[in-house]
Parts: structure tokens; sequence; C-alpha cells
């Protein structure tokens, strides 16, 4: 997966998956419709003090990848997330907020080396980018 | 089964304003029609990857919290608990230096409490650009975790100190500590 800075229109989407996939909807727990209602609510926010147009594209779930296998995926990741990308709060796992994107492309290349280097252990990786006009600013939001 | 998923806010000027790193553990069972997935708290693996995240460690290197915020999520109608199961959130928002991170950990009841057990949790670590968020609303209006806070639960947590007989300052001497301690707080204050 390529990261396109020039793509900044539509959002761009990252699935990094170690050893497995992601939980499929038979594996997910039982929810009643009041919990539907909730995650209704909660992707019909309402925009609030929008003073710019801005739009999140939701997007299709992620794709999955093959199961890896390999000897030392689960120390690369254990030292990783151990040491939080050698950073602390409110750095996480070695990105700092306020920075800019290309950073990202960083952890995106480190999962991707790791994911031929997982073994035996169920560790699933899922990673998204949502592009947004203004982040402030609540959005209006669309399916895709 | 562990999970991590990581998401990133940026805008149209390529420049990160939030990302989120939520994670969990699971034990899966049964094959095809017959699967089944248990939530699991106790996963060696799993504690073993979020150490760094610890809530021990979290508050020995960052401090008492500005606010601690707490929510022992309610029973869905039609789906009483037992047997069904909910969590008990807890949220460390440190505001000045813009994280917070959250521990869901399973609900339990006893003698007229809610108890939760903030060590044994799954945890979510949200980071933001300090210049573009001002109220923790905005921290979580695009959050999704359905039990968890988010946009849409921010207004049922409540501040510790008012639903426990634990203040910031106490529950971080409590818990800086390794410790298998829980917090409690009375139904009757969650009474909707």
């Amino acid at each position: 997966m390529k990261w396109s800075t020039t793509s900044n229109v539509l959002a761009v989407f990252f699935v990094l998956i170690f050893e497995g996939c992601s939980p499929t909807n038979d594996s997910m727990p039982v929810i009643s419709s009041s919990t539907v209602q909730n995650i209704q609510q909660t992707l019909e926010m309402p925009p609030l003090n929008v003073n710019a147009t801005a739009t999140i594209y939701l997007l299709p779930s992620p794709t999955t990848l093959p199961m890896v296998s390999s000897t030392n995926g689960k120390q690369i990741l254990t030292e990783f997330l151990q040491s939080n990308g050698e950073c602390q709060l409110p750095c996480l796992l070695g990105l700092t907020p306020g920075g800019y994107i290309e950073e990202v492309q960083n952890l995106i290349d480190f999962f991707d080396r790791g994911a031929s280097n997982v073994v035996n252990e169920r560790i699933v990786w899922r990673c998204t980018a949502i592009w947004i006009a203004s982040f402030a600013k609540a959005p209006a939001v669309h399916q895709p | 089964m562990t999970q991590f998923n990581i998401d990133y806010f940026y805008t149209d000027d390529n420049k990160i304003e939030q990302i989120n790193l939520s994670s969990g553990s699971w034990q899966l069972s049964g094959q095809n029609a017959n699967k089944s997935s248990a939530i699991v708290y106790d996963d060696k693996t799993y504690s073993e990857l979020t150490d760094f995240y610890s809530l021990n460690s979290i508050l020995n290197i960052h401090g008492i919290p500005q606010q601690i915020l707490i929510l022992p999520f309610p029973d869905d109608p039609g789906h009483p608990s037992p047997p069904a199961h909910y969590p008990f959130s807890f949220v460390l928002y440190y505001s000045d230096k813009g994280f917070l991170v959250e521990y869901s950990s399973s609900r339990d009841e006893q003698d007229g409490y809610y108890i939760g057990c903030p060590t044994e949790s799954h945890t979510k670590v949200s980071v933001w650009n300090s210049d573009s968020f001002a109220t923790i609303e905005n921290v979580v209006k695009y959050f999704s975790n359905i039990y968890g806070i988010n946009a849409a639960t921010i207004k049922d947590y409540r501040l510790i100190e008012d639903v426990t007989s634990l203040d910031p300052n106490a529950f971080y001497e409590t818990f800086k500590a390794q410790t298998n301690e829980c917090v409690k707080t009375p139904k009757t204050l969650w009474m909707p």
C-alpha cells in the first residue's frame, strides 16, 4: 500500500493485519436494538458550530490480508508497543499530533515489514486514515 | 485474539489532528456457524503488548489527570445482566498534555454497587493537537467504540469524585502502584 499525498479529496484507507484478520460479524458479541440505536446516534452527529464545509468519507470494511508466518513478529510488535515508538504521550507510536502525515508513512512501512514477520500469535492490526477539511468543526457524514 | 486499531485524522493541509489507538482481547471458540467470542481482560499477551499504557504506568509518568470520568454502562433494554455483560469505563483526561486513556473493564455488581477494576481492562489511547481541541466533547466527537466514551455516551459519564469515595488524588495514590484494587459506585446514583 502506498500513501498518496495528492489524494486529499478521498480518504485513504490502510489495512495492516498481522496473523489473521479482523473479527468477523459472527465472532462479535450480539448487540441489541438499543445498541444499534446508539450506533446510529453516534453516526448521526449533529453539526456543531459549522463554519466550513467538511466531509468525512466512511470507508468500506478493510481488506483482509492472508495469514502470514514468521519467527520474530511478536518480538517486533512487543518492543515497538512497549516503547510507544520510543516517545512519550501525547506522542503515540512515534506519531505526533500537529505533525504531518508523512510521519505516518514510516509507521505504515514499519507495519508492512512486520506483517511478513509474525507467527502463531493471533494479533490483528488495522489502521484507518480519514481526511477531513477542518477537524475542529463537525463535518457532514457521507456513505460511499 | 488481540486486536489493535489505529485511527488518525488529518486535515487538508496534511496535518495530523488526532490519533487513536484502541485495543482488546477476545477468546474465540467454535467454528463456522458456531463461532463465538468472549472478551478476555487478563490475557497475558495483551498485557505484555499494552504494558506501556497500563494504569500504573500512565499515572507514574504523567501524574494526576485533570479529570477522571467513569461510567458503568447500563443494561440494554431486554438484555439484563446477568447473563449479559456490560463494561465499566474509566477515562483519564490529561487536557493540559493533550491525551486521554480509557480503561474499559467488566462491570460487576455487589450489594447495591457497580464495581469496576481498571487494572483488568482494555485500553484506548487518544492524542490530539492541542491547538485544535478545547473540550473533551470535541476530543471524543469521532470516537466510534460502542461501549466506551464517544459523542453519544459522554453525557452519561460522571466525575469520579461525584460518584465514588475517590477523588483524582486518591485514585492516583491507589493505582500508581501495581494493584488489583477495584472501584465501586452506588447503583442508585446511576438510575435514569
